[in-house]
């Protein structure tokens, strides 16, 4: 079986929307550690906060996290 | 004037100066009050007792009475001045708590390695003078060993619940997703930790049954400490490269 590695393209999407990490964190409820942790695949949000972020930048789960095959 | 638009760091000033003057007024004045209880508590019983047949006073009384009334005079002192002097209320929104939050978290944790330092004081000592109780023993040796155990006790509610669990204000910002996922780690790792110390221990004593009060207090701290420790280096790493 493929090995797959959880990326995103969250630290993109969110400057494109012109925020900092702070400004995304407080809109999402969480703090600014949280939203660098997930920026570096340091830690796996969960799928209420995955969503949250998504609908704060305009787009799907899908366009922000993605699987990469090792 | 009132109604004029303040920063955040204003908010976060003012928040500050009135935690202050709480602080500053409790400490004082129930320092002032329970001096003046305590000696007035003693004095009448000094001089009155005997007239009423009531016996000197005990040591336990006589050495426990001042701290316990000035503990007591600090917290009836500190609710009055926080109710007659409260907390702006634009320092309690989210955005202001989440900041708050965030520059405790970067620039509190000195405070983890304090208390860690206290601890491994604390430990030493214990271990070096168990306290050997039984039927008769004096009052204090108890004392001794309880204070320990509360500090452990303390010490270890910090590091399964995190450093604001006692405020209720901060304690929902405090234990966020990523908290409790670092959290969640850290206490494995002192879990981990303190079985195989415990093994090690029951091994040993096996051996040296003697050596069990001596070397409990150790084990306690590796248990309280692998947590704290560990999370403290998640956290840093967390915020780092923001």
């Amino acid at each position: 079986m493929v090995e797959k590695r959880l990326r995103n393209r969250l630290k993109e999407l969110r400057v494109e929307k012109g925020l900092t990490q702070s400004e995304l964190a407080m809109l999402a409820g969480v703090s600014r550690k949280t939203i660098n942790t997930v920026e570096n695949a340091v830690f796996v949000p969960s799928t209420a906060l995955a969503l949250t972020i998504a609908e704060i930048l305009d787009k799907r789960v899908e366009d922000i996290f993605y699987f990469e095959a090792d | 004037m009132a109604d004029e638009p303040q920063s955040d760091e204003e908010i976060i000033a003012s928040e500050r100066q009135a935690y202050r003057t709480h602080m500053r007024a409790g400490v004082l004045c129930g320092l002032a009050l329970g001096i003046m209880i305590a000696v007035g508590v003693i004095t009448l019983w000094h001089y009155f007792g005997p007239l009423v047949n009531m016996p000197g006073i005990p040591g336990v009384i006589a050495i426990n009475l001042p701290p316990l009334l000035f503990i007591g005079a600090v917290i009836a002192v500190l609710s009055v001045v926080r109710r007659r002097n409260p907390i702006p209320k634009e320092a309690m929104s989210e955005r202001i708590v989440r900041k708050q939050v965030d520059d405790h978290q970067t620039r509190g944790g000195w405070l983890i390695w304090l208390f860690l330092l206290l601890a491994l004081n604390f430990t030493f000592d214990q271990a070096r003078n168990p306290p050997q109780l039984g039927p008769g023993a004096p009052f204090f040796r108890w004392e001794h060993a309880a204070t320990f155990v509360f500090f452990m006790a303390t010490l270890s509610l910090i590091a399964s619940l995190g450093r604001g669990f006692a405020r209720r204000r901060k304690f929902r910002f405090v234990d966020d997703e990523l908290s409790r996922f670092l959290r969640g780690r850290a206490v494995q790792f002192g879990y981990l930790a303190i079985i195989l110390s415990l093994c090690a221990v029951y091994l040993a004593i096996l051996y040296r049954p003697d050596w069990a009060a001596s070397v409990l207090p150790w084990v306690m701290l590796v248990g309280v400490a692998t947590p704290l420790i560990c999370f403290q280096i998640m956290q840093w790493q967390a915020g780092r490269g923001g």
